[in-house]
């Protein structure tokens, strides 16, 4: 898969041909951003509807909730709007420290409901992995088993293998969000897959 | 295909499913509603300084403190003789008490503790911002005004709110 497009991929004023200056968004954020600050509501509901759907989808990956997840999206806006959460444009795009701040926020949220997390590192790989269903139902009961093996990696992988494999981010935007070395996340992400490949065949099989 | 082929095309199905998922509305008007809370509380506190109460200072640092001990039990003795005649008092010659909420702390409780001598600015919010902290909202008199106290720091940082009817 590529990742090139990183988190423009969830810009929706993005140009149909998919290219788009990443200086002018981040120029755009800023401007959005110093406007909204100062009591614009349109300022912020466009820098708000331009990020919102990448933050819920993150904070709802790691959480499993939407409801924790829309409580993630609004105190990560909350904090941007009131400046209380310092963020520097000078270290990153306001995509990666929303991101950044979601992280945060969702592992929080995930301690408050003592979510156990089961260690897979025993599990060997036992038989293939069948392709996904082509009927709708059964599809949709194979993406569950599938979001609630993610669920269960270890955090550390976890949350690579969401930045990467299913927010489309690139190594070094995901790098920058979980605070580790490009070089760290392919071994993760290639360790995640792995690991995720090994529990969903263990569930295939004794199905 | 191997598994590893497969599980690229169980991801590849996940991310069209999750791109699907959007944040509730709600929370779009949540975070406007407060946003104009925000901008009501900032412009009451430039422009109406007169509504500004300084909260009570505490004892250890007030000026008074010191005075004859005499004076002060004088006070404790008014005091206490002033609270028997409100509640000897019949009841219906009581005065309607205000009803308020607890403070709703909006800054952490370090900036809260760190502040020597709050300000309490007396405002009025629309009473959908009830909603925002947990609070019951009468859809009936939604359009209605709530009365509203900020308490602020000196450098005019909101640290708490409380809502009064």
């Amino acid at each position: 898969m590529s990742n090139a497009r990183g988190f423009l991929a969830f810009d929706p004023n993005r140009p149909a041909d998919g290219r788009h200056d990443a200086r002018d968004l981040s120029a755009r954020d800023l401007t959005d951003l110093r406007r909204a600050r100062a009591g614009d509501e349109q300022a912020f509901a466009a820098m708000y509807r331009r990020h919102s759907p990448a933050v819920f989808r993150y904070a709802w990956l790691l959480t499993g909730s939407e409801s924790a997840a829309a409580d993630v999206v609004q105190e990560a806006f909350i904090g941007l709007l009131e400046a209380s959460d310092g963020f520097d444009p000078t270290r990153g795009s306001l995509a990666a420290y929303l991101c950044g701040i979601a992280r945060f926020r969702a592992y929080r949220a995930v301690d408050r409901r003592q979510e156990t997390v089961e260690d897979f590192d025993g599990i060997e790989r036992e038989g293939e992995l069948p392709t996904l269903p082509l009927d709708a139902l059964e599809r949709s009961r194979a993406l569950e088993r599938l979001y609630l093996a993610i669920r269960r990696l270890p955090p550390v992988f976890r949350e690579v293998l969401i930045l990467v494999e299913l927010q489309e981010l690139t190594y070094a935007e995901a790098a920058a969000i979980a605070g580790i070395e490009i070089g760290t996340v392919r071994s993760r992400l290639s360790r995640a897959k792995a690991r995720l490949a090994s529990m969903l065949c263990a569930h295939e099989t004794s199905r | 295909m191997n598994t590893m082929d497969r599980l690229d095309e169980w991801l590849a199905a996940a991310r069209s499913d999750v791109a699907r998922r959007v944040p509730d509305p709600l929370v779009e008007q949540r975070l406007l509603a407060r946003m104009r809370e925000r901008r009501a509380l900032e412009s009451v506190a430039a422009t109406q300084p007169l509504g500004v109460m300084p909260a009570p200072r505490r004892f250890w640092r007030s000026p008074w403190f010191g005075v004859p001990a005499a004076l002060s039990s004088g006070v404790a003795l008014a005091g206490i003789a002033l609270l028997t005649w409100i509640i000897a008092l019949p009841k219906e010659a009581k005065t309607p008490v205000l009803t308020a909420t607890p403070f709703f702390a909006l800054a952490s409780a370090d900036a809260i503790a760190a502040e020597r001598s709050p300000i309490v600015v007396e405002s009025a919010l629309p009473r959908v911002a009830l909603a925002d902290y947990g609070l019951p909202v009468d859809p009936a008199r939604a359009d209605e005004a709530v009365g509203a106290e900020f308490l602020l720091s000196r450098a005019g940082v909101v640290l708490a709110v409380r809502f009064k009817e």
